[in-house]
Parts: structure tokens; C-alpha cells; sequence
């Protein structure tokens, strides 16, 4: 590969990676990325490997950053910018990579290698030195070396299905693996909505909840019209609850169970029938929930309702530091209680 | 014409890893972390295919395609490795609602 070429594609490679490092949002990142793997693939051409650069394109460039950027859309990840460099991980970004091309300098300073000519005198020289032990008359390879083309395709072919047969069935067993796993790890887990946005989820949970009739007083005034099946059960309560403030206490229902703490604030010792998916909180997952659940925690309203003396104890309980406050879960409660409501 | 050298694709690679390190060392969001990775994986396929290209002479005046046998198996396996990896920051989010590294501390006390 001419040697301007060699640098106007490394440029655009090195540049392309600075911008994966450097750059905050992630589909930047990932449009860094498919520059960098376009200007490996032009590398590798120029190393006249131009299937492996073709693969390099298609598989790298193509396949998998496709599938990034898609990983990405789906995750809505905004929020997490901002977040990014604490100064510690920088320092150690910065000097240990530093190190290692300290290391790699001195190839610089080596002895220059050039690469072996691959010329059409080289080529058809190179198809009389073939063995036909390996390579038989009038193949593909020989009349194209005989050309002075490098059959490139066809010798990988050759490698491939001869000494390397059995790793490339390895291989295939080890797509198959991948694939099985994939579904396994994406296969929802009982109950749980595959949706990630939190909004969706509340809808869903609306829905769900205005299924079971006794369950959601406040919700189902919002989809009473479109759940008529529901509507003849408890009408009178219903409206009873439509105008009262999400604030007042006394307008919920209040299970037999339900008692007041003095530590934990409003509990439930049974598991109420209005009882929330508390999982839509940012930063309480299924497990979080078994646990709340099990110190009689069920609803958003009872977590909005929490004194700073009942999150320090939930802090203790659940052996967090300040996680409760940190990922705001008392406002977010509000905020979703009184979404329900509406 | 004046070609590239060994040498320049040697060290190349070993700038690009860096970087790709760099990535990994620094940020914070795993997917980031993820596509770092991919550029180191692409940066040690780039030294592989480089030596197939330079040890032309032991092989009959061809390149030697052992080499880019391996990047082959590589770029299969980190496709792979992509969908499997992509599938866990998937189920990951989904049960923690977020993929900085900072806040998956589960295991660290």
C-alpha cells in the first residue's frame, strides 16, 4: 500500500477511535466506530487480505454496529450522559495506554521491514514454486497465479475446508451456542415487561390493574370507558376516590392489614390487592421488590409517604449508603402515584 | 512508489489498542466499553494479517494464510460475543434500569 494512503486511512482510523473514547454520547461513539472499522478494513486491503477486509466491512462495520447502534436506540440511554470521566479512571486511562505505546516505540526505531513484493512476476514465480501435492493442475488457484492475480478467496477457501475443517465446525457449534444463549438471556422472565421505558410500563401496569376490578380505584377511572366489562362492579367507589387528593391519606382504601410503624412508616402485612409494581422505580429491581415486599412495602404511595426517619431505616434494612435518596425514589413514587391517579 | 512498512503497520496497531484501552480504562457506559474492546480485537487482527502478508516468502511466495485464518475465527467469535454480550447489558438494564459501571457495585463490598 502506497505509504499516503497507509496514513490518510490510519488517520481516519485513529481519529475514529479518539471519537469512541472522547465523545459522550453513544451513538457518536458508535458512529466513531464504524469509521474506525472502515479505515481497518482499507488497511487490510492495502495488506492485499482483501477477503478478510470485505469481512471487515460486512461483519464489523455492518453486522455488528448495526446491532450496537440498535442496543443502543433501544436503551434510551440520555440520562446516562454527564456521568461520564471521573478523574481517577482518567489519570489511569491516559498513563497506562501511554505506557504501552512507550513500549511499541521502539518498533519504530527497528529495523524498517518491508513487505515481500506481490507483483505479477512475484505471482506467477510463486506458481511454479507451488507443490501439486497441495495445490492440483489446472485449479482455480494456478490459472489465476499464472494471471498474475493473487486468488485470494479461492486459497482461503482451500485453508479453510483442509486444515482448518475441523475448528470451522467448532465454530458452527459455537454460533449455536451463541444463538441458544442469546434467545435464553432475551426470553422474559416471569412477569416481568420487556418494554424498558418506564412510561410504557406504567401504561401497561394501568392496564393490567383495571383488569382486576376491586384492585385499582384510582386507576381505573382513566380507562373505565375503554374496559366497559369493568365498569358494573364498584361504581360508587369509584367516583368516591376520582376527586380525592393523591396527598390525603384517609381517601385510600386501606387493606385490614395495613398498619402504621413507627419506624417504617404505613405497612401492609399482607399483600395488598392495589399493591404496585414497585420495579418501574428507578434503581429497584426484582430483587429490591422481594425485599420491600417483605417489610410490607407495596405501594408507590407508601414509599411517597416516607419521613427521613423511615428512609434511614430502609436504608439500613436493605444495606444501602444513601441509595434511596441518591436515585430519588421518594419523588418518583410521587410522581407515579399521581400518574396513577389521573 | 514508496509502501508502508511493517513496521508502521506494527505500531499502528499497537496506537490503535492503546486507544481501545484507553476506552476501556476510562469510560464509564458499558456498551462504550463493549466497542473498545471490538477496536482492540480489530487492532491485534490487523498485527495478525500484517505478519500473513510479511512472512510471504516461507509460503511459496504467497502470503501465509494461517494468519488470516485466525482474524477469520476472531471476527466469528466476536460476533458472537457481540449478540451474547448486547443480550446481557439488555437483561441487565432491564433489571437495574441503568448501564454505568458506577452504579453496578453489587459485588464490591
Amino acid at each position: 500500500m502506497p505509504t499516503i494512503l497507509f496514513y490518510l486511512f490510519a488517520i481516519l482510523t485513529i481519529a475514529g477511535g479518539i471519537c469512541v473514547v472522547a465523545l459522550k454520547n453513544p451513538v457518536s461513539s458508535a458512529m466513531g466506530m464504524i469509521g474506525s472499522f472502515i479505515g481497518i478494513a482499507a488497511l487490510l486491503i492495502g495488506l492485499n487480505a482483501y477477503f478478510v477486509g470485505t469481512l471487515q466491512v460486512l461483519v464489523y462495520a455492518g453486522a455488528i454496529m448495526v446491532l450496537f447502534i440498535f442496543i443502543i436506540m433501544l436503551l434510551d440511554l440520555k440520562k446516562e450522559e454527564g456521568k461520564e470521566f471521573s478523574n481517577g479512571s482518567l489519570a489511569a486511562g491516559i498513563f497506562i495506554p501511554l505506557l504501552f505505546v512507550l513500549i511499541t516505540l521502539p518498533i519504530l526505531s527497528s529495523v524498517k521491514a518491508d513487505f515481500p513484493k506481490l507483483d505479477k512476476a512475484a505471482l506467477i514465480a510463486a506458481e511454479v514454486d507451488l507443490p501439486f501435492t497441495e495445490v492440483p493442475e489446472t485449479s482455480a488457484i494456478r490459472n489465476k497465479l499464472i494471471d498474475g492475480q493473487l486468488p485470494d478467496v479461492n486459497l482461503i477457501g482451500q485453508k479453510l475446508f483442509t486444515d482448518y475443517n475441523f475448528p470451522l465446525q467448532v465454530v458452527a457449534v459455537l454460533l449455536l451456542v451463541a444463538t441458544v444463549g442469546c434467545v435464553t438471556l432475551s426470553k422474559k422472565l416471569h412477569g416481568d415487561e420487556p418494554e424498558t421505558d418506564a412510561d410504557d410500563r406504567m401504561a401497561k401496569t394501568l392496564a393490567r390493574s383495571s383488569a382486576i376490578p376491586q384492585v385499582s380505584i384510582h386507576a381505573m377511572g382513566s380507562v373505565a370507558e375503554e374496559t366497559p366489562k369493568v365498569s358494573n362492579e364498584p361504581v360508587e367507589q369509584v367516583e368516591l376516590s376520582l376527586d380525592a387528593e393523591p396527598e390525603v391519606k384517609a381517601e385510600e382504601p386501606l387493606a385490614e392489614s395495613a398498619k402504621q410503624d413507627e419506624k417504617l412508616g404505613l405497612i401492609y402485612e399482607d399483600r395488598p390487592d392495589y399493591a404496585d409494581d414497585l420495579v418501574i422505580i428507578n434503581g429497584v429491581g426484582p430483587v429490591l421488590e422481594d425485599k420491600l415486599n417483605s417489610f410490607g412495602v407495596y405501594t408507590f404511595k407508601q414509599i411517597a409517604n416516607w419521613s427521613p426517619e423511615n428512609v434511614a431505616e430502609f436504608d439500613d434494612l436493605l444495606s444501602f449508603k444513601g441509595r434511596i435518596d441518591r436515585d430519588n425514589w421518594i419523588s418518583q413514587a410521587a410522581e407515579l402515584y399521581s400518574n396513577k391517579n389521573k | 512508489m514508496a509502501t508502508a512498512s511493517l513496521t508502521e503497520y506494527l505500531f499502528f496497531s499497537g496506537l490503535l489498542f492503546a486507544i481501545g484501552l484507553a476506552g476501556v480504562i476510562i469510560r464509564r457506559n458499558i456498551i462504550v466499553i463493549f466497542m473498545c474492546l471490538e477496536m482492540m480485537l480489530a487492532a491485534a487482527s490487523l498485527t495478525l494479517v500484517a505478519f500473513s502478508r510479511a512472512h510471504t516468502e516461507m509460503n511459496h511466495g504467497l502470503p501465509d494464510y494461517d494468519g488470516q485464518m485466525l482474524v477469520f475465527f476472531i471476527i466469528t467469535v466476536a460476533a458472537a460475543e457481540v449478540a451474547v454480550g448486547l443480550a446481557i447489558i439488555v437483561a441487565l438494564y432491564r433489571a437495574r434500569k441503568t448501564i454505568s459501571t458506577d452504579t453496578l457495585t453489587t459485588l464490591k463490598n
